[in-house]
Parts: C-alpha cells; sequence; structure tokens
C-alpha cells in the first residue's frame, strides 16, 4: 500500500509542489534581478544625482546639472542594460534547469528500473579523453 | 457528526507510521546511503563494469523517500475535514504513534512524543508523565477524548487535531479537570490559548523561511545616493532586508499601519504624529510599515512601493554638529539629501527632542515647519500626547501641520499574542523558558505596579525584568511577583512561606510588644493585613482604610509605626503626611506634586514607597478640599498626580489621626462607658458638630476609637521605654533595672490623662537617661554592669528638675 501512496503522490500532489518550488524559485530570481523595473526605469538617472535642485538654480548651474544628469542616464542606461541581459540569461538558463528538473524528477523512481536495464545492456561510458 | 472511528489501517495512518519511523537518524542515514550508491556507481563505471548503473539507478531510492518525506509525509495535510474517521483528522507526527487499538494513555503517550504535546508540557507544566496518570488505560474511554478532541477542533476553528489539542481533551476526561488545572493558575481557555500560541509560532517560521522579495538589486538604483541618512540614521528597511521580524502585529498596530500608508498615498500634508503613550509600540508600528513597504507581494500603493524608512538619530546629530546653528545646518543637510533621494520616509522617533531645547536634545522648529507643510518630504513623528501638548503650546503651526494618528494601548488578548512573540526573542537573550502562567502574571502585576509604560510594553518589561528571578531556567508566575517584590517592595505572592505565615497569624501579639492595649485597634488592622495576604481582599482598594480617633499620646500614630516595623519591612516604609500643613486650598496641589518638584508629595512618596502604611496625621487640621481629593484614595486606591499619572494606594494601609472629639471621648470613659458603647454616638456627633463630612467618615473601613490611658496602662508603656533604652544600651553592654516602687514614681510623675504616654516618656528621659548617662562619664557603669534605678534615685532626680 506504501508504495501506492508513494506513487499517486509523486505523480500527484508531488509534482505541484515540485512545480510550486521552481516557479517560488523563478519568482526569486525575477524578483532579484528586477527586470521589470529595469525596463520601466532604463533611461533614468542612476542614484539621482543633483534631483531637485534645479528649480532656482541659475541658468549655468541649470545646464550644468542638465548634462549631469545625461551623464547619469547614460551610466544608468548601460548599467541597466547589462543587469537585463544578465537576467535574462540567468533566467533563462533556470527556466531549462527547470524543465530539466520536471524531467528528472519525473524519471526519479523509474532510475533504479533503468540502473538494471542498464547494467543489462553493458554500456558504459568511455572515460578516455 | 456521526460515530467517530479509528481506522489503524488507513492510508494516511500507514503513511504516518512510516513518517515516524523516518526519523532524524533514519534520514541522514538515507542521505548517506545515496551519497555512497552514487559514488559507488560512478567508480565502477569509471572501472568499466556496468554494475555501476544499478547502483547509480539504487540511489534513487533514498533520494525518492527523503523528497516524500519532506515535501509531504513530515506533515500530512487533512484532505477530508469532515471525515467521521478520526485518523484522518489527528495530526500526521500523532497518528504515526498510535498503537491499532489506542487507550487514553497510548494517546497520552504519543502526544508527550510530539512538539505541540512538549510545547503545552514546557509551557504549562503538563508534562508527558503528568498526562499519562491522568489518561485512563482502557480502550473504551479512547472515544471520549477522540470527541473532546472534535470539540476542542470546532471550538479553535482548526482543521487539524494536533497534539495539544488532544492533549487538552485527555484532561478534558477528568471530571475534576477544572480543580486540577485551577492548581496550576489555568482554565481551558488558558489551554487553548496555549494551543494557538503553538500553531502561531509554527505559522511564523514557517512564514520566515520563505524569503521575502524585496524588489531586487535594481530597486533603488533610481533614486538618490544617503550618505549622510546612512550616518546619522537607521535605515530599518535595510535591516529587514536580511530577514522578517520574528513578530506577528496585532490588529491594533495593523490599523494604524494602514492608516499612515493611507495618509503617505494621498496628496496633501506627508507628516504623520504617532500619538502614544510610551511602550503602546510607536516604534514597532514605524518597523511593520518599512517591512509592509519593502515586501514585493504586500497591497500597498505604487507609489510607496521600497521606500525606505530611515530612523533619525538626534544623538548622533548633536554629536557631530557642536557648535551654534550647525545642528540645524546638518539637519538641512540630511533633509535635502532625504528630499533628493525620492524614496525616503523619515522617523523622528521621540520627535520631541527635536522640538525643545535641552541636553540631548534641540529645538528645530523653524526648520521642520516648512519642510512639513510643504509635504516634501515623508516623516512620522512619534510622541507622546504630553510631548505633543507641549509642542502645540509653543507652536500650534507644528502640530497643525501633522496628521494625528492615536496609537491606543493593547487590550489584554492583544498584550498576550505581543508577549507570546516577545518571548521567543526573550527566551534566546536570557536562555529561560517562559511559561503561560508568567504571562496572565506579567499581564496583571505590570497594569498595577509599571508606571510609565502602556501596554503591550509594560507587560514585556515584566517579563524581562522576571527573567532574572527564574528558577531552574524556568519563568514562572512567581518569578513574575518576585520581580515586583524586590522592585517595589509590595509583597504580591499569597503569604506561603512558613515565617510570613507565622507573623500575620500571631500580628497581634507582635503589634503588642510595642503597643499598649488598645486592643480593638491592633485587631482590625491585623485582621486587614490578614485579608491582603491571603487573598481575601478587594483587590481594588486600600489593604484597609482606617480612622483612629483619641486623645493625643494614646498610641494612634505608634500603632502606625509598629505596623510598619512588624509587617512593612520597618518605620521607613511609613509614608507620613501631617495634614496641619495643608491648610489652604493651595495645598491640595502640593499633595499630589511630581516627585521631581516635590519629593515629599503624598503621591511622590507612594510611587517611590507603594507597599506601606500611609498615615494621614491630624486629619481634622486639613482643608476641605484637601479631603476631598484624599476621597478616591479611600475609594479606589488610586490617586492622580500632576502629571496625570495614576498612583496607587491599592498596597497600601491608609490610616489617618484625628484628635477630634477626644474631650467627649474621654468625658464618656470618666462617665464609666465601654468604648463600644458609644462609639457610633460619638461618630454621630462628630457629623452633627461639622468636624467631618458624613461621605468622609463613610469611605473608612473601619473608625476606631482609642481610649486614654490608665495609670496601669502607663506602667506598661515605662517598661516598654525602659526596654528601648536597654536595646539602646545593649553595644556598650550596660543594662538598667527600675525598682517597682521606683517605677511607681515614675508613672505617678509621668501620668497626664490629657497628654497621654508622652510626658511619660519626657519622665524617663529626664530621671532614667540622665542618671546612666552622669554614671558612665564618671566611670561607674563600666561593661558589663547593672545600673539599678531606685526610689531615691527617681525622687533625687524628679526634684532637681522641679526645682
Amino acid at each position: 500500500m506504501l508504495l501506492m501512496s508513494l506513487f499517486s503522490w509523486w505523480y500527484g500532489g508531488g509534482v505541484k509542489k515540485e512545480l510550486a518550488y521552481l516557479l517560488e524559485a523563478m519568482s526569486r530570481s525575477i524578483d532579484y534581478f528586477s527586470i521589470g523595473l529595469l525596463f520601466k526605469t532604463w533611461f533614468a538617472p542612476f542614484r539621482q544625482i543633483d534631483a531637485g535642485q534645479s528649480a532656482i538654480a541659475p541658468v549655468d548651474i541649470k545646464i550644468r546639472m542638465f548634462f549631469d544628469r545625461l551623464v547619469s542616464r547614460f551610466i544608468g542606461a548601460f548599467m541597466r542594460t547589462i543587469v537585463i541581459i544578465i537576467g535574462i540569461l540567468s533566467l533563462s538558463v533556470q527556466l531549462v534547469g527547470s524543465v530539466l528538473a520536471v524531467a528528472v524528477y519525473l524519471l526519479l523512481p523509474f532510475l533504479p528500473v533503468i540502473g538494471v536495464v542498464m547494467y543489462i545492456v553493458g554500456w558504459v561510458p568511455s572515460w578516455a579523453f | 457528526m456521526g460515530v467517530l472511528s479509528f481506522n489503524y489501517g488507513s492510508e494516511r495512518a500507514a503513511k504516518a507510521r512510516f513518517a515516524a519511523k523516518l526519523d532524524k537518524f533514519a534520514r541522514m542515514l538515507l542521505g548517506l546511503t545515496a551519497v555512497a550508491l552514487v559514488l559507488a556507481g560512478l567508480g565502477l563505471l569509471y572501472l568499466g563494469s556496468a554494475l555501476g548503473w544499478v547502483a547509480v539507478g539504487l540511489a534513487a531510492v533514498p533520494v525518492v523517500l527523503l523528497v516524500w518525506y519532506r515535501r509531504e509525509l513530515h506533515r500530512l495535510d487533512v484532505d477530508h475535514p469532515d471525515s467521521d474517521a478520526i485518523d484522518e483528522l489527528i495530526s500526521s507526527s500523532v497518528l504515526g504513534r498510535l498503537p491499532r487499538d489506542p487507550s487514553p494513555k497510548d494517546i497520552a503517550l504519543a502526544v508527550g512524543q510530539v512538539q505541540s504535546g512538549q510545547f503545552l508540557a514546557v509551557r504549562f507544566g503538563m508534562g508527558a508523565r503528568f498526562l499519562q496518570e491522568i489518561a485512563a488505560d482502557s480502550h473504551e474511554h479512547a472515544d471520549e477524548v477522540w470527541k473532546n478532541a472534535i470539540n476542542i477542533r470546532n471550538a479553535l476553528g482548526v482543521q487539524v487535531i494536533s497534539g495539544g489539542i488532544l492533549a487538552l481533551a485527555i484532561l478534558q476526561t477528568l471530571p475534576q479537570h477544572e480543580e486540577l488545572l485551577a492548581r496550576l493558575q489555568l482554565d481551558m481557555d488558558d489551554l487553548m490559548d496555549g494551543v494557538k500560541w503553538f500553531d502561531h509560532i509554527y505559522m511564523m517560521i514557517e512564514t520566515m523561511k520563505k524569503p521575502m522579495h524585496t524588489g531586487g538589486i535594481a530597486r533603488d538604483w533610481s533614486f538618490g545616493f544617503t550618505p549622510l541618512l546612512n550616518r546619522f540614521g537607521r535605515n530599518l528597511s535595510l535591516s529587514l532586508s536580511a530577514g522578517r521580524r520574528m513578530s506577528a502585529d496585532i490588529p491594533t498596530h495593523e490599523q494604524v499601519v494602514s492608516q499612515v500608508i493611507d495618509t503617505f498615498s494621498t496628496g496633501g500634508r506627508q507628516g504623520v504624529a504617532l500619538v502614544g503613550a510610551a511602550g503602546v509600540g510607536k516604534t514597532t508600528i514605524v518597523q511593520a510599515l518599512a517591512e509592509r513597504l519593502l515586501d514585493a507581494s504586500s497591497k500597498v500603493p505604487s507609489n510607496l512601493k521600497f521606500r525606505q524608512v530611515f530612523l533619525l538619530d538626534s544623538a548622533a546629530i548633536i554629536s557631530a554638529a557642536p557648535g551654534r546653528g550647525e545642528v540645524e545646518e546638518l539637519v538641512n543637510q540630511v533633509l535635502i539629501e532625504a528630499y533628493s533621494a525620492k524614496n525616503v520616509i523619515l522617523c523622528l522617533d521621540n520627535a520631541h527632542l527635536f522640538f525643545e531645547e535641552g541636553i540631548g536634545s534641540v529645538d528645530l522648529s523653524n526648520l521642520l515647519l516648512p519642510i512639513l507643510e510643504a509635504g516634501n518630504v515623508r516623516m512620522i513623528l512619534t510622541m507622546d500626547e504630553q510631548r505633543l501638548l507641549e509642542i502645540g503650546q509653543r507652536n500650534p503651526g507644528l502640530v497643525n501641520a501633522l496628521n494625528r494618528i492615536n496609537v491606543q494601548p493593547a487590550d489584554q488578548a492583544e498584550t498576550m499574542a505581543a508577549m507570546e512573540d516577545a518571548v521567543i526573542v526573550l527566551e534566546s537573550q536570557h536562555k529561560v523558558y517562559y511559561m503561560y502562567q508568567a504571562l496572565k502574571e506579567a499581564y496583571r502585576l505590570s497594569q498595577r505596579y509599571i508606571y510609565d509604560l502602556a501596554m503591550p510594553g509594560q507587560a514585556i518589561k515584566l517579563l524581562e525584568m522576571a527573567a532574572s528571578h527564574a528558577d531552574d531556567k524556568f519563568v514562572t508566575a512567581e518569578s513574575v511577583e518576585k520581580a515586583i517584590e524586590q522592585t517595589t517592595g509590595v509583597k504580591v505572592g499569597v503569604a506561603s512561606v512558613g515565617d510570613e505565615k507565622e507573623k500575620l497569624l500571631n500580628l497581634e501579639d507582635l503589634i503588642h510588644q510595642r503597643m499598649i492595649n488598645q486592643v480593638r485597634a491592633v485587631e482590625v488592622v491585623s485582621d486587614a493585613l490578614r485579608r491582603a495576604r491571603t487573598g481575601v481582599r478587594n483587590q481594588d482598594r486600600p489593604i484597609g482604610t482606617f480612622l483612629f480617633l483619641g486623645p493625643t499620646g494614646v498610641g494612634k500614630t505608634e500603632l502606625a509605626k509598629a505596623l510598619a516595623e512588624v509587617y512593612f519591612n520597618g518605620e521607613d516604609n511609613i509614608v507620613r503626611v501631617d495634614l496641619n500643613q495643608f491648610v489652604s486650598i493651595d495645598d491640595v496641589a502640593n499633595l499630589t506634586a511630581d516627585g521631581a518638584d516635590n519629593p515629599a508629595s503624598l503621591t511622590a512618596q507612594v510611587m517611590k514607597h507603594p507597599f506601606s502604611v500611609v498615615l494621614l496625621d491630624e486629619i481634622e487640621k486639613a482643608h476641605p478640599n484637601v479631603l476631598t481629593a484624599l476621597l478616591q484614595v479611600l475609594d479606589e486606591g488610586v490617586l492622580r498626580d500632576a502629571k496625570n499619572r495614576e498612583v496607587s494606594f491599592k498596597d497600601c494601609i491608609v490610616i489617618a489621626t484625628s484628635n477630634a472629639g477626644a474631650d467627649r471621648i474621654r468625658e464618656y470613659i470618666d462617665r464609666g462607658y465601654d468604648i463600644t458603647q458609644f462609639e457610633d454616638q460619638f461618630v454621630n456627633e462628630l457629623i452633627d458638630s461639622h468636624q467631618f463630612k458624613p461621605e468622609f467618615l463613610n469611605r473608612f473601613d473601619e473608625i476606631v476609637l482609642f481610649r486614654p490611658l490608665g495609670k496601669e496602662e502607663l506602667t506598661q508603656v515605662a517598661d516598654l521605654i525602659i526596654a528601648g533604652v536597654n536595646k539602646t544600651l545593649a553595644s556598650q553592654k550596660v543594662k538598667v533595672e527600675v525598682d517597682p516602687e521606683a517605677k511607681a514614681l515614675l508613672v505617678e510623675a509621668g501620668y497626664d490623662p490629657r497628654l497621654g504616654a508622652r510626658p511619660m516618656r519626657r519622665v524617663v528621659q529626664r530621671v532614667v537617661e540622665n542618671q546612666v548617662a552622669k554614671m558612665m562619664l564618671a566611670g561607674e557603669a563600666a561593661s558589663g554592669s547593672v545600673i539599678v534605678v531606685t526610689k531615691e534615685n527617681v525622687e533625687r532626680n524628679l526634684s532637681k528638675t522641679n526645682s
């Protein structure tokens, strides 16, 4: 009975839990890289240098601040682009990893049988490089 | 609900038993086996043996079992909450430990082995052995346990029947369980609260295990740098990024957090004043706000999401800017930084430090007012009502620029919940365990004895104090009582120690060692104390309130002193107020003055000595308004001081003395009346002659008349005074003995029916003490000698003093 219970959970509630874990891990990565936020603020000044002091400043200072902010926007865009790229790559890798994890999860209870089959087949990998 | 059944062979029960077998050691073994098989398999494959595949494949078996255990077996869900089968409802940890046909004793054994059962054992003192002893051994009684468990589960509104619920169910099978619990200072509601407490901790740990989504690495990139704020403030949000707070918010706090969010999310004034007494949890509310804003999953308006809360440190600012005007300049820069950063909420904790000049504080009203009025920077100011009123008096505009949110003290249920969370931290700090009874006692006693704080801080402070009185690492109700007794001197527990019991039973004899006669007065005072120390008295009034009436020198004040010495740990614990100094209407203020202004005020003294004899001497001389102010003391045992703090007199014996009608008492006695015969009539005469108002006299528990002392009693007084002289001389090993004839002479000389025992003391002083002093100076009384005072000595000394 226990074996039946194990299999019915493994391919029922167990799969749901496995997917939930993987989705939670994805969600954590998405939060970590905050790609949505990066897109929204792609060209915003980086760390708001001199923000909020332009209203009553003389023209020369305003011009200087404008260029400061322009530089800040470039730095911000550069940084964000880098993180967006790294984030997308990481998430893609994680997604592939998750799909593989699901596959391994589904196969795991049959690994002893597969092992026996492979033993009968008799193939062993060649370790010579 | 139909007939309940326990199916040992059900799938859930089988799973639970299997899970019970997979204990820590078995799981570790499985893990090691999996690793060993994988390594062995890879090794064999490396060596060219296909048997390696079998080893690698077999490694999946322990892995599968471990995954199954972690994700399902360790805590089986209840899939059929309406089932009649009890095995579908019991927590898997207990279910896995039950035999085929369990008796209540078997259930108790299983409960004692699981965390929820052990939790009850620790928190309530109901150990596994206790449960097994009270549980029946017959299998038929199991049905009753199941039925009780279902009822408790329904009452608690939970799905799973935990070990804690089963412990309660077993207890309920005992017909005398209420009496049994009463002995542990508990009732069923407390135990049900304990079950909820365990579930709450479990849920909190589960929540804390889940990482909080806090916006990621780019969260703050669009906002400004905050080097000054980092230096002169504490970023609450940053500390929360490391992990959630180990506490759940009480409903009052959640409500206030929502109010703050509403205020900040709308336009208009962006300053919030959190107003509440110290201890209500204003800083905790700010932390809860910081957590809610930082949690991506919480429902917060987008313009507030991920905003960071900085707690500004006034001391750091003042120490960094010692020069005149430098503080203003520095705070101005900090404010500009907060404004520029765009994601900062500034919190001025104890905001009065920023609005008044003093040590550790600075008045920045002029700087902060325009910012608060403009609403450019979101700010939270925390302070108490009094401080807000003071600030408002000096600068009304400042208060108008703030959105005021009141923080009310927590009620009993909320305070208990807050304490249940707080003990988790306190236990790890002090390495002790808090019992539930300690929490209940802390709530009850802190209300009464911890001043200047509100709930829940009031109760938590007492819990912290009690940690140092832990008994064998357990903080019990007695530990809490000891903490109060040590800090306030009040005896809060019920008299149980042998010495104290003896003292209480023989109180009259002990008092009479320094009091002559006045039997009734001594008796009523002793009775009041006995009632107090056995918990029989009304807790919302003073221990006793007495009016002593009688001529001067008959022992009214002496009785108060004797009582303080015998029971209140010495004459120091007498709070004496001479009401002849309170004759004008303005003197009422002196009665309730703040201790800082007038340490001799009645409220200040009682605050310092809450367990004492309060002696209100010569009450007839006080202004009527003073007596009116004292009505509340006599009635409810409280008096509010100048700062509106409630000072408790509930652990005091209040004794008022008066000479009013002394001549009438003497007259009655001379006419041969016994005191009890004319007591009522005498009190009526006092009311008729307008010396006291009936509502004032009516407030006393007892009005006791003191009779004038006769010559026989005065002889006993002389003995007491001579005993006092001998006590003083004991250190010099000199003893005084007075001949009976000499004593009679002393009494004759010291007797004055109008002045009572006082002339007697003066005579002894003149005759006996003078003689001893002279003999000692002349070298006639060496150590170990006995000075005998004879009739002749007395006559000689008296004639000298008379001449």
